[in-house]
């Protein structure tokens, strides 16, 4: 058994082992609401950009655009959405374990992995998985310029003809307690609707006209879809967060419980073991 | 005599700026500044950067500055989706 001394210094580091897990859980919480405040107030601009491009997307069909035109796909980018900090049970454990399956599925050398969060450069700079690019510096709060920077990237390559297609891979948030790894076609755009969808026959004035307005409204669809992926996995993050620290603090408590339990009952033996030698030792002078 | 109203939203990515009834909204569209009234024809319009005028019923003008973006009008339904507003004036959001 342990010693006396062994078992105070352990209900000591345990202690203060609950309150930083403690002060974590509350401070993901807090975050978690921000988060996920800046998530939801994303929506209003995507639905109704979502909603332009549908309306416009049957008549822009005809022409040929390049970032409609699914083409053969010879090589995709797989765009991985990890965290910055870590302490945030198995956030990014499930979101690489996606990743590693479909890079796995994949036929060598046809996809390459474009890397967000510093968590996610960590894991993938041990392993030989080609890398496009990293954006580790992209600081923890999903901007709009943060999803610029890397649609812009992305854009780039696809127009280039480098990739045919673009893949996301990130954490959807649906609740502070439920979240889903999720796999997106990021580019081509396309899946627009098919005949019949939207009427786009009413009498719409555009101007400057329509290519150019498709052409300046198809980069802000992709930032729009980028930057709520974004946003969606800083609030899973926080969401993760909290629960695992939840779980850390319950359980540093359960330990602390039974520590403390040890300690009464060794302290007991020993004040017990005292009193036997005194008692012992005046029986034996009489 | 009060002027007939309409909807406007105001949208950047990042959250919603505006949204409610006015009777009147200048936008700097990217082929010059145009105001519209309520019943106007659709209409679907770049923005450049420029400044956004909105007339609330009885109020006072109210503006901000945007940086570009889209505009549209569909059955007295207005929308600005700007890439970024700033201005005098910031709706806190809940």
């Amino acid at each position: 058994m342990a010693s006396l001394k062994v078992l105070r210094r352990r209900i000591r580091s345990v202690t203060s082992t609950r309150q930083i897990t403690k002060a974590m859980e509350m401070v993901a919480a807090a975050k978690l609401r921000r988060a996920q405040a800046r998530a939801l107030a994303t929506r209003p601009y995507a639905i109704r950009l979502t909603g332009m491009l549908e309306s416009l997307a049957a008549v822009a069909r005809e022409q040929e655009l390049p970032l409609f035109a699914a083409r053969e796909v010879k090589h995709t980018a797989l765009v991985v959405i990890g965290s910055n900090r870590g302490l945030c049970g198995g956030f990014n454990t499930n979101l690489f374990r996606a990743a590693e399956e479909r890079l796995r599925s994949a036929a060598p050398g046809s996809l390459a992995l474009v890397i967000v969060g510093r968590k996610a450069r960590d894991y993938f700079r041990r392993r030989t998985w080609p890398v496009l690019v990293t954006f580790a510096d992209l600081g923890d709060d999903a901007s709009v310029d943060s999803a610029r920077r890397v649609t812009a990237d992305l854009l780039a390559r696809f127009e280039s003809g480098a990739v045919d297609k673009v893949e996301i891979l990130y954490t959807r948030f649906h609740s502070a307690l439920r979240r889903q790894v999720t796999f997106e076609t990021f580019l081509p755009i396309g899946a627009a609707p098919a005949d019949g969808g939207p009427e786009v026959a009413r009498d719409i004035i555009f101007e400057p006209g329509l290519e150019p307005i498709f052409a300046a409204l198809l980069p802000r669809f992709a930032s729009a879809r980028m930057l709520a992926a974004l946003a969606d996995s800083r609030a899973s993050e926080e969401g993760a967060r909290m629960t695992a620290m939840g779980a850390a603090n319950k359980n540093a408590g359960e330990l602390l419980d039974l520590l403390v339990l040890q300690r009464n009952r060794l302290r007991q033996s020993m004040i017990t073991r005292e009193i036997l030698d005194i008692v012992g030792g005046a029986e034996a002078l009489k | 005599m009060a002027a007939a109203q309409f909807d406007l939203s105001i949208l950047t990515p990042e959250r919603a700026v505006f949204e409610g009834k006015v009777e009147y909204v200048q936008v700097p569209g990217s082929e010059g500044y145009l105001g519209v009234l309520a019943g106007h024809a659709a209409l679907v319009t770049e923005l450049a950067a420029g400044t956004l005028t909105v007339r609330e019923p009885g109020g006072e003008d109210r503006r901000w500055q945007v940086s570009g973006g889209f505009f549209e009008v569909a059955d007295d339904r207005a929308t600005v989706l700007a890439d970024e507003v700033s201005g005098e004036e910031t709706e806190e959001q809940g």
